[in-house]
């Protein structure tokens, strides 16, 4: 039927007057309104919360630099009325999670399409959804990969009922002690170094722990003047480079000194070496920092962003750019965030994760490499959004065709050997997973250390940042909690001066072992059920939040079952259950493996399943090496 | 589809097998599975074994998470519990290993 169906003149009638709501305008969501239009759809409303960057120039082509530090959605929206006058876009610039986009606002729409850039709105977007049975169109990309699919209420999966892999979080003791890859010293650099010297001097961050640690074990010559986060704000009267000399010699010298004193650190890894900054600067001068360049690697001429620094410039810039900080924006001491457009924020970024690599015998990184590091960046393509887009458009118009059949998930795919060619990976929408959390009925298992987790951490760590909630009510035995608006005064402080204190000692009975957890949320019409269990110790390089959250559990029965014999999270964790007696999986060979080294991938007599190696660079030195091409 | 191509000569212990009688266990193939990059993993599986043990040796071998993967074949999602039989797989198929991004920048 289709391409006819677009044809049709009561289907065009359709589109135009269908009502899409659109969330984002970034870079799928400013294709995605452009296609949206050109395909004919004219009632259209828009929300984004942004306002437009610079760095966004270069794939979002409805902004143009005079609009830098303007409203996205309202942008976008002017941009593409100027070239289709006749269509009707309402702009908001606002969070979707705001409260007057509720269930009731959803409805109003026949399709709902996501151009989101993070997990957290995604959730809050698909619960509103199925709240409202409004069909949802949801995507995503990163690079040159992407994906577009549909979520119909009942009639196939939830966005909720898979897993999304989160952003990649470290164990706090690699990062403090023993960084092994680049990545760790920009996370360090970043998530430590740079707040304690330029952000809220009130927080007692990591780097502070670390010392006393390190004091308390081996009691070495402290000498006071070392000591407490005052030690990293610049004193009165002390010159900028001294100041910015002092910090290095206790980042570099000093602490790393401490850490190699810790002994079993390095019983199977190389020690650190110190970094002496005498001989490193030797007769390098250092620029005047009211030079009129903001970034202190190009006051230094490092302009080739490609290129790593050695360890002179590395150190220079680090030097520099502190300097550039105390001396030309005061003002914003003790309040900087990292920003990866604030091109002295990268820089210094850039020279202290690179002396820390040095430090420890890791590769250091160019000013790009760093900035993408530190900034999460996976270089988008504009190529990739406007693709998306155009299957988001495609599977809308199926959708309101109420052609659900024709309805496909698509993944992008690319294949390297040949010069990045973009497929298209079409599948049938699967159907909804009954023990989802979200749109089927299921409960949730908890592992975490009841005397030692506080309310606090239950609710940001686990309800906000694990499972998304918006304005989380709690509800365990006769324990009740609550967020959100209209509450009274007194509610709130009463529930505020809960947050410090541990799950067990919570009143109402406390939330201990066993206990089955009821949180709601009014905003996203969503609850679920958590049943807790408590565990004493975590590993910390697994879980270093110590929290394991688990789908999911099938019954209260079952649960309770698990939690009082053993564990209740290993029989429901990808729910595989260990292998049975015979084995039916065997690897045989695969990249990087010459000849074919047999890989037992599980215990048995018996192996079945074989991995044969890995083409393209071996095809033919499989035996029987068949091979398909798609 | 040819019985005789799949039999590998190099397993001794595979061969040792076929003297068995094992007729329940369903003959041997060969299952790629590419990524979204065009890497591939190949496997020598029965016909009757789960996919649920070749996403196990996948994830192992490439150190994911098999909860974040999406395994395709043929336009639909292969589940954990079927086989190759089942979905009606033949030697060297493949199957498409994709994940779900979550950028939009």
């Amino acid at each position: 039927m289709w391409p006819e169906v677009t044809a049709d003149p009561a289907f065009k009638d359709k589109v135009s007057s269908a009502r899409v709501l659109a969330v984002g305008a970034g870079g799928i969501g400013c294709e995605l309104l452009k296609t949206l239009v050109l395909t004919g759809f004219k009632n259209i409303e828009l929300i984004d919360l942004d306002t437009i960057e610079t760095s966004n120039l270069n794939r979002q082509f409805l902004f143009r630099k005079r609009h830098v530090g303007q409203s996205k959605a309202q942008v976008a929206a002017e941009a593409v009325l100027q070239f289709k006058p006749d269509v009707k876009i309402t702009a908001h610039q606002a969070n979707i999670k705001e409260l007057k986009f509720g269930v009731d606002y959803f409805k109003g729409f026949d399709v709902i399409l996501n151009g989101l850039d993070n997990l957290d709105a995604r959730r809050h977007v698909n619960r509103l959804c199925l709240a409202a049975g409004v069909p949802l169109i949801e995507s995503g990309t990163a690079g040159y990969l992407g994906q577009v699919n549909v979520h119909v209420k009942d009639l196939s999966r939830c966005f909720e009922c898979d897993e999304h892999a989160a952003p990649k979080t470290f164990p706090i003791c690699t990062i403090r002690n023993t960084p092994e890859k680049p990545i760790h010293c920009v996370v360090w650099a970043k998530d430590l170094l740079f707040p304690r010297l330029f952000g809220r001097q009130d927080a007692v961050t990591d780097l502070d722990e670390q010392r006393k640690e390190v004091n308390g074990s081996s009691s070495s010559q402290a000498d006071g003047a070392v000591q407490g986060p005052s030690f990293f704000l610049q004193k009165q009267g002390e010159n900028s480079y001294d100041y910015a000399k002092r910090i290095f010699r206790r980042v570099y010298e000093q602490d790393i000194e401490q850490v190699k004193t810790m002994d079993e650190l390095w019983k199977t890894r190389r020690p650190p070496q110190q970094l002496d900054l005498k001989e490193i600067l030797d007769q390098q001068t250092l620029p005047e920092t009211a030079n009129g360049y903001s970034s202190a690697s190009r006051a230094l001429g490092l302009t080739e962003s490609h290129k790593a620094w050695d360890l002179c410039e590395n150190a220079r810039v680090f030097l520099a750019s502190i300097a550039r900080y105390v001396d030309t924006r005061p003002d914003e001491i003790g309040t900087l965030v990292f920003d990866k457009d604030d091109d002295l924020a990268v820089d210094f970024i850039t020279a202290a994760s690179n002396l820390r690599a040095l430090a420890y015998g890791i590769p250091t990184q160019s000013h790009f490499d760093a900035k993408g590091m530190a900034g999460n960046i996976v270089h988008a393509i504009a190529t990739t959004n406007a693709i998306t887009s155009g299957l988001i458009v495609t599977e809308a118009l199926k959708i309101l065709a109420n052609d659900l059949d024709s309805c496909r998930e698509t993944y992008l795919t690319e294949y390297a050997e040949r010069k990045h060619v973009v497929m298209l990976n079409p599948s049938r929408p699967s159907q909804p997973k009954p023990d989802c959390m979200v749109c089927g009925c299921s409960m949730l298992s908890l592992k975490i250390n009841t005397t030692t987790a506080t309310l606090a951490t239950f609710v940001d760590k686990v309800l906000k940042s694990r499972l998304s909630f918006n304005m989380p009510t709690i509800m365990c035995g006769d324990f009740l909690y609550e967020e959100g608006d209209g509450l009274e005064d007194d509610e709130l402080e009463m529930y505020s001066s809960w947050l410090p204190k541990t799950l067990s000692a919570l009143p109402g009975g406390g939330i201990g072992n066993g206990a089955i957890v009821d949180v709601q949320d009014q905003s996203q019409h969503f609850s679920v059920k958590i049943v807790v269990s408590h565990q004493d110790n975590f590993d910390e390089e697994k879980h270093p939040d110590g929290v394991i959250l688990e789908g999911s559990a099938k019954s209260t029965r079952q649960a309770h079952h698990a939690s009082s014999s053993a564990n209740p999270v290993a029989e429901l964790s990808n729910g595989a259950q260990s292998c049975p007696d015979d084995n039916e999986v065997v690897i045989v060979g695969s990249k990087g493996i010459t000849g074919f080294k047999r890989a037992r991938c599980d215990e048995g007599d018996d192996d079945d399943v074989v991995i044969l190696g890995e083409p393209p660079a071996r095809v033919g030195t499989t035996p029987n090496g068949k091979r398909t091409r798609l | 589809m040819s019985e005789g191509a799949t039999s590998d000569p190099a397993q001794a212990a595979e061969a040792a097998n076929e003297t068995q009688p094992k007729v329940e266990k369903g003959e041997p193939i060969n299952v790629v599975v590419k990524d979204q990059h065009g890497h591939e993993l190949h496997f020598k599986v029965r016909k009757t074994t789960k996919f649920e043990k070749i996403m196990k040796a996948y994830c192992e071998k490439k150190s994911l998470q098999m909860n974040q993967l999406r395994f395709l074949y043929d336009g639909e999602r292969v589940k954990p519990d079927q086989s190759p039989e089942e979905v009606e797989m033949e030697d060297g198929d493949v199957i498409d290993c994709v994940m779900q991004q979550i950028g939009g920048h």
